[in-house]
């Protein structure tokens, strides 16, 4: 395997696996999730 | 707001449901294909600048959008852009935000069914008389399922192809309508919630499959090599431009009027930057991660770089009826072939329905709040609807009216409805106070350069687009030798066109008579 791809995959790997990681802690994080009224 | 509307039950609910509306076919079948074929790696470039100037502040603007209609109880296109414009005319526009899920139902829920139709073939070991070398055997096989052809050769001694398609249609039809009978909590978060886990739990587990199944020969690292090895020259293709933000459009499934109903269903505070940015990223995260390590590094591995080659330019129905069980078919022993075959269809039907309930929500909504109709009376009225909507493709498949509604469906009408809605959100609410409301409640500050880019850069990548889709289509019809309609198909190209056009000038008068009955009654109180 390339370097080029290596890179290629890894960068959007991580960007994209790293996103949900923010999003998912940040809303699971969140206090202010209840349920309807 | 006068009357009490449905609400989700939890942020995750609402969170799955449109990552789940998002997550579809495309993200396995087509994106993995595009990334081979324009440029590997290098696609990833105009595709995130895409995402970023044109996936994430759509996803906001129909989010936030569907919030502000849901709190002045709208939860469909023209009644939100009504109440939110206060401009007469825009409850017109509106139509086309109904119009996108009716073309794509037209034909969406039928392609659902083949996921389901091929994951019984699978697991029963149907696939075992087309062979194992030739994909223009499961070409014929495919062709006779969905009845192109009348010779029949793998549906013999029984029900002909087209009846299995047409029974597996009725099941999948009516497992979507017993989950939009039982409503937002009961039965759309309840849907998603089992099926996004399963469908990324099964990504995952075929992922890992995969990429243990290469050879020295054809290892996976050189499957991933063949798929993401850069070609920086794509990059001077503006075809690669287009087909990137195009792909980012389709996949978040903004412009459909699905994430505005939706949205209709939270509170005023409930957060819609953070929950539009996690359904968005969890989509991407089954489109760039999962999408692109099975379907092409399996095709390498199974049938050879050659093999993957013809997989990448085959498009959406041929890698995902041609190619992938000629994949499976490959694999030994046989047995795991068709457990792995099953649970690839299993996740494309996963992948369907999650998408295809959301598609009828919109509808549901429309009647629900603009003329006060019960959800039961509501889901009997849509199912007859819909499922007559669904013949045209069903039965006159090989005539080509998919492709009609495909075009108007995933293609023109939702490119015009996404510019309506950011024009709108722009410069008709203006961004001041659009701002305000995407800001309110959010748990996370979304960057100020967002306000230029949904104001000025959104829109003009969009005007982009639309003109070239036109452009497309006008070319292809009226300018192209030998690749105009054939003439005996005319008819029922022209005949899906009636649907359309007929389905449209209904819904005018429905919005007509829906807004003169309110004025009546406000003149009565």
């Amino acid at each position: 395997m390339s370097t080029t791809s290596i890179i290629f995959m890894a960068c959007a790997w991580t960007f994209i696996i790293s996103l949900n990681i923010f999003c998912f802690y940040k809303v699971f994080t969140d206090k202010t999730d209840e349920k309807a009224e | 707001m006068t009357e009490q509307r449905e609400r989700w039950g939890s942020k995750l609910g609402i969170i799955l449901a449109v990552a789940g509306s998002a997550v579809g076919l495309g993200n396995f079948l087509r994106f993995p294909g595009l990334v081979a074929k324009y440029g590997g790696g290098a696609f990833l470039i105009p595709y995130f600048i895409a995402f970023l100037l044109l996936g994430i502040p759509l996803m906001w603007v129909e989010w936030t959008l569907g919030r502000m209609g849901g709190e002045l109880g709208h939860g469909s296109a023209p009644g939100i852009f009504d109440a939110v414009t206060r401009k007469r005319m825009m409850k017109y526009l509106g139509i086309i935000g109904i119009m996108v899920s009716f073309s794509v139902l037209a034909f969406y829920i039928y392609v659902e069914a083949w996921s389901m139709g091929y994951a019984f073939f699978s697991l029963t070991g149907k696939f075992a008389g087309v062979g194992t070398a030739d994909p223009a055997a499961y070409n014929v096989f495919l062709q006779e399922f969905q009845g192109v052809t009348d010779v029949p050769k793998y549906f013999v001694g029984g029900m002909s192809g087209i009846m299995y398609a047409f029974i597996f249609f009725c099941i999948t039809f009516a497992i979507n309508f017993f989950f939009i009978y039982r409503g937002l909590q009961g039965g759309i978060e309840k849907i998603v919630k089992i099926a996004m886990p399963m469908l990324i739990g099964i990504g995952v587990i075929m992922a890992v499959f995969v990429a243990f199944m290469g050879t020295p020969e054809r290892s996976i690292a050189k499957a991933y090599d063949f798929l993401w090895q850069p070609k920086f020259e794509s990059l001077s293709n503006p075809k690669v431009w287009i087909e990137a933000a195009g792909q980012i459009f389709f996949t978040l499934s903004v412009g459909m009027g699905i994430v505005l109903t939706y949205a209709s269903y939270l509170k005023k505070k409930d957060d819609v930057v953070l929950s539009g940015l996690t359904a968005s990223s969890m989509n991407e995260f089954c489109e760039v991660v999962l999408g692109a390590a099975i379907i092409i590094p399996a095709a390498f591995i199974f049938l050879g770089p050659d093999g993957a080659q013809a997989t990448a330019k085959a498009g959406t129905f041929g890698v995902g009826f041609v190619t992938s069980p000629l994949i499976f078919q490959n694999i030994n022993p046989p047995m795991l072939g068709q457990v792995m075959g099953f649970l690839w269809f299993l996740l494309l039907f996963l992948a369907g329905i999650t998408s295809s309930v959301s598609l009828i929500q919109p509808s549901m909504s429309f009647l629900e709040d603009e003329f006060k109709v019960t959800r039961k009376k509501a889901t009997a009225i849509l199912f007859i609807v819909f499922f007559l909507a669904c013949q045209p493709t069903i039965w006159f498949y090989k005539h080509g009216v998919i492709d009609v509604f495909d075009f108007w469906g995933c293609t023109m009408l939702t490119v015009l409805l996404a510019t309506i809605e950011v024009i709108i959100f722009g410069w008709m609410v203006g961004m001041e106070k659009g701002w305000e409301n995407l800001t309110a409640g959010a748990k996370i500050k979304p960057p100020i350069v967002f306000k230029y880019i949904i104001k000025y850069v959104t829109p003009l990548y969009l005007f982009i687009i639309t003109g070239w889709f036109g452009y497309q289509q006008i070319k292809d019809e009226f300018f192209t030798e030998g690749k105009s309609i054939p003439s005996e198909d005319l008819p029922y190209i022209w005949m899906a066109r009636g649907v359309l056009i007929l389905a449209a000038l209904i819904l005018g008068v429905l919005i007509h008579i829906a807004w003169k009955n309110k004025k009546n009654t406000e003149v009565a109180k």
